[in-house]
């Protein structure tokens, strides 16, 4: 599954990459929702959302772009990947709902944790609107046991499973320390598991597809679109070239997630 | 209060943290839960503030200016501790806390630089390694805490970029934290973040508040009319407060920054303007704009030049028990003077918006007849503040 923050590096460009994805085969799409300040986030990722926001954010212009893509795929089917605050400021129900007339089947939220995603949904009365779009989960090398049993008990649409300590844009990847944590997740849960953070090599995609239903790619996409950003035309040139790179020696089955 | 089991104050607080971060959040909380009625933690923990910080602290009669201003007025003297503010009441206590819990690294974030240099030189003392976050635009303007930092044993790291303030601090030592948790602790400045840390912060400072109500009644055999104090992430605020929470009669005023004033944007006073919102890991107010963006801010004073407050202060904002203020940057620089001159006492730029807040409370509780009895918080000491204050009166 491929990540791109709506807007990077203009709105117009930004449909164009959509584009590139969504022809290269990804089943889904993760649109990022830009925020000033991403902790979960490293350089790359949060210098994109930098760039999106020099553009003088809107909210509007962030559907605007949803509108955009479901006009040109009009059954394709989206993730959006946004800070707590977006959605607190707009109202957790108002912006499913909305979500959800674009094709959104699920949202990432880094900065809620399991506790704080239980409280909201019994607070703001969000279990309805639950049915129809799926809040992700994530687990992480640093998931306790009794975490990861809650976590599993209630996971919806797909486990976001993060490689490694600390935040996205990683310079190593490596899942194979990590497969008692996935054996543990299989064991509690039928729900998929999509592993982040750090794959941006052919071989990480690999190992990822190996062990896990499919992985997400977000950083190295954006390090393409910052190395061109004064030639914005060869953008969606290079992506295609790297995403073949990327999912050289995968099984479709195993991309479909991807 | 004692914030319920998921950390919340009324409707304020909470763990707003990436999922790598909440196991460390709960390990912390389980040994604070411990340590504080440990003997030995708490022996180790009283005898460094005493020794080591210099507690207790004197609650100063201002004589000179009770008279000038008509009102009887005390200073609490938070400005003569060790590495000159309340910071390190919060520091000693967390790094002891770290070492009691076998970290072997710190973590911490600085805005102005105190925060640093109160955690390097705690850390220093127990021997701990340490890196220090500061925004690089801090740490050009406040380039001398840089060296103090690292004099003192410190890894400094500029972060955010040209324009990096504290927010980027934050920011980055949580990214730091999440990569390093195993080994690491974070000594967060203030009480603000996930929960435990406004709780853990606030109890570390609360032993300003308790000394203050000890030592007014030994002077004034009453309690104050009022306390004031200045609010950035609201620490030093919250620790005298709580010593006065139960005192119903005594009014408790934190003090936000104007700035160029509450109707311009160039000001960081969130609980005056700002509307509630979820901000590095707590829910409390937040300077935003419409879609949720966190807003540039701006005060005089780098301590107070933070968008978001402790959850606490939210809570007691919206059940009126203390009340939020704000001067301008123009009335802190001329409070920073007044003080200087009439009492011969330099206060920090943050502890001048206090400082100018209750003058001109003072100045409305004369006209019911009678002059008041105050405590102000002085947080901290103003001599890391002359050379910006030079530049700004030579303007």
């Amino acid at each position: 599954m491929p990540y791109l923050a709506a807007g990077d590096p203009d709105w117009e460009n930004s449909l164009k990459i959509i584009d590139v994805l969504v022809n290269a085969g990804a089943d889904t799409i993760e649109i990022g929702l830009p925020f000033t300040d991403p902790v979960a986030d490293g350089p790359v990722l949060q210098k994109s959302f930098k760039r999106v926001l020099a553009q003088e954010f809107t909210m509007e212009k962030f559907f605007k772009f949803l509108s955009g893509i479901k006009k040109a795929h009009p059954h394709f089917p989206l993730l959006v990947m946004g800070y707590a605050n977006i959605f607190y400021r707009m109202g957790f129900a108002r912006i499913l709902k909305q979500l959800g007339t674009y094709n959104v089947t699920g949202v990432i939220i880094p900065d809620i944790p399991y506790e704080e995603k239980m409280r909201l949904i019994k607070n703001e009365k969000l279990e309805l609107l639950l049915q129809n779009i799926s809040w992700v989960d994530f687990i992480t090398p640093t998931t306790t046991k009794d975490r990861l049993i809650k976590i599993c008990s209630s996971a919806s649409g797909f486990l976001y499973f993060v490689s490694t300590k600390g935040v996205t844009g990683q310079s190593q990847f490596s899942l194979k320390p990590l497969q008692n944590i996935i054996r543990d997740v299989r064991k509690k849960t039928k729900t998929p598991i999509l592993a982040g953070f750090g794959i941006r090599t052919a071989e990480h995609a690999r190992e990822a597809a190996s062990l896990t239903d499919g992985f997400i790619v977000g950083s190295r996409i954006h390090e393409i679109i910052e190395e061109n950003l004064n030639k914005r035309e060869f953008i969606t040139i290079k992506l295609r070239t790297e995403l073949t790179k990327l999912l050289s020696g995968i099984e479709h089955e195993k991309h479909l997630m991807a | 209060m004692n914030p319920d089991q998921l950390g919340y104050y009324g409707d304020y607080g909470g763990r707003f943290v990436s999922e790598l971060l909440m196991p460390a959040l709960i390990e912390l909380e389980s040994a604070y839960g411990k340590l504080v009625k440990n003997k030995e933690f708490l022996k180790e923990y009283r005898d460094s503030l005493r020794d080591f910080a210099g507690r207790p602290t004197g609650l100063f009669w201002a004589k000179n200016l009770s008279e000038k201003w008509n009102a009887k007025i005390y200073l609490k003297r938070e400005d003569l501790l060790h590495t000159g503010a309340h910071k390190i009441n919060n520091t000693l206590g967390q790094t002891i806390l770290a070492k009691w819990m076998g970290k072997t690294r710190v973590i911490a974030e600085t805005g102005a630089g105190q925060h640093g240099v109160a955690t390097a030189t705690t850390c220093a003392r127990y021997k701990i390694p340490c890196t220090i976050y500061m925004g690089e635009e801090d740490l050009r303007r406040q380039a001398l805490n840089g060296f103090r930092m690292k004099l003192l044993g410190a890894e400094v790291v500029g972060v955010g970029g040209k324009k990096g303030t504290l927010r980027d601090a934050v920011s980055e030592s949580l990214r730091d934290w999440a990569k390093n948790i195993d080994n690491t602790h974070y000594v967060l400045g203030s009480v603000v973040g996930p929960h435990p840390f406004p709780m853990i912060v606030r109890e570390f400072q609360s032993v300003i508040g308790r000394e203050s109500r000890m030592q007014i009644l030994e002077h004034e055999k009453r309690l104050p009319d009022a306390v004031f104090a200045c609010v950035g992430g609201g620490s030093n605020a919250m620790g005298i407060f709580y010593g006065f929470l139960d005192d119903e009669n005594v009014k408790l005023v934190g003090v936000e920054a104007a700035g160029h004033g509450l109707n311009t944007n160039l000001h960081s006073a969130k609980l005056s303007k700002g509307m509630p919102g979820i901000f590095q890991g707590s829910l409390s107010y937040v300077l935003q704009d419409n879609s949720g963006m966190i807003s540039d801010v701006h005060s005089i004073s780098a301590g107070l030049d933070y968008p978001g407050v402790g959850p606490e202060h939210a809570y007691l904002k919206d059940t009126k028990r203390a009340h939020y203020e704000s001067v301008t940057d123009k009335e802190a620089l001329d409070a920073f003077q007044e003080l200087s001159e009439t009492e011969g006492i330099i206060p920090a730029l943050e502890s001048s918006h206090a400082i100018a807040s209750t003058k001109k409370w003072i100045k409305k509780y004369n006209k019911s007849g009678s002059s008041p009895l105050v405590i102000i918080n002085l947080s901290g000491r103003g001599d890391k503040d002359v050379a910006e204050v030079q530049r700004l009166l030579d303007l």
